[in-house]
């Protein structure tokens, strides 16, 4: 699976497998504007509980990263955690995921992200499927701590794909696709 | 009667054996991903002639190649494999 995603805050491309539904193994790069720094990271994600209940799901995850950050010409070594949490079903989203960065170069150690969202009509299986989403960043090292940003999904059985635009005037994009 | 009986032979040899149809109530989805996930677990089965996933349903239908069988047990584990849960399966 591959995911690219830009908005006013950060850019990323992440590559990772999944040889279990709970787990993803793989490479991401980061590029966070405000504190003109990059991270380069190997990255591990755990399913730790899924409820399935008819017609909806929740998740909780535990994510993570290791490897190096670079900002200007200096280099040091950079880890991260963080946790995510959601409930969906055809019709509705909530979700929640923060991240802590723990590097002596970055001084953006701590971000999180809130989002609803709403599928505004059911498409039938494989047609591209529309939604709604309000998005709420809260970072709070950056000078606009709290970004929203109203955004549209659109998804099929391949690839998903979010278009918004935030508070601060920033185009936001994510490109997801399954390979 | 001879000609009867020969008409007779040909349509028994000639009717394909019956598939089995495995209806299963499915916990837990909600979008293509997620059929996407059980319609490539089941295609990975020598025994599974055709899937389809209903979303809207929460059903999983399984059509298996000939004579071939899934057990209940076999399909719980393959549901419980890709991240959802069978709740119920009945079979045609």
């Amino acid at each position: 699976m591959g995911m690219v995603m830009h908005d006013g805050m950060e850019s990323s491309v992440n590559v990772f497998h999944s040889p279990t539904f709970r787990d993803a193994v793989g490479v991401r790069v980061d590029r966070l504007d405000e504190d003109d720094s990059w991270m380069h990271t190997l990255n591990y994600n755990r399913l730790l509980k899924r409820w399935n209940g008819e017609g909806r799901q929740a998740n909780l995850y535990v994510l993570s990263g290791i490897g190096m950050a670079q900002k200007g010409d200096s280099e040091n070594a950079v880890g991260w955690a963080g946790g995510s949490i959601d409930w969906e079903s055809r019709r509705y989203f909530v979700g929640y995921e923060n991240r802590f960065i723990a590097s002596g170069l970055i001084d953006e150690n701590f971000m999180q992200r809130a989002r609803v969202g709403i599928a505004p009509v059911l498409v039938p299986y494989g047609d591209p499927q529309p939604w709604l989403m309000l998005q709420v960043d809260h970072r709070p090292a950056n000078d606009a701590a709290l970004v929203v940003t109203p955004l549209v999904r659109v998804f099929t059985n391949k690839v998903l794909g979010e278009l918004g635009y935030s508070s601060e005037g920033d185009i936001m994009f994510n490109l997801t696709t399954n390979f | 009667m001879r000609r009867l009986l020969f008409v007779s032979a040909i349509t028994l040899f000639a009717t394909p054996a019956l598939a089995d149809v495995i209806t299963v109530k499915t916990d837990g989805l909600v979008c293509a991903y997620c059929a996407q996930g059980i319609e490539d677990l089941f295609y990975e089965q020598d025994e599974v002639k055709n899937v389809t996933v209903d979303v809207d349903k929460g059903l999983t239908i399984i059509t298996t190649n000939g004579n071939a069988d899934l057990s209940d047990e076999q399909i719980s584990k393959l549901i419980d494999s890709a991240g959802y849960k069978a709740r119920a399966i009945t079979r045609r």
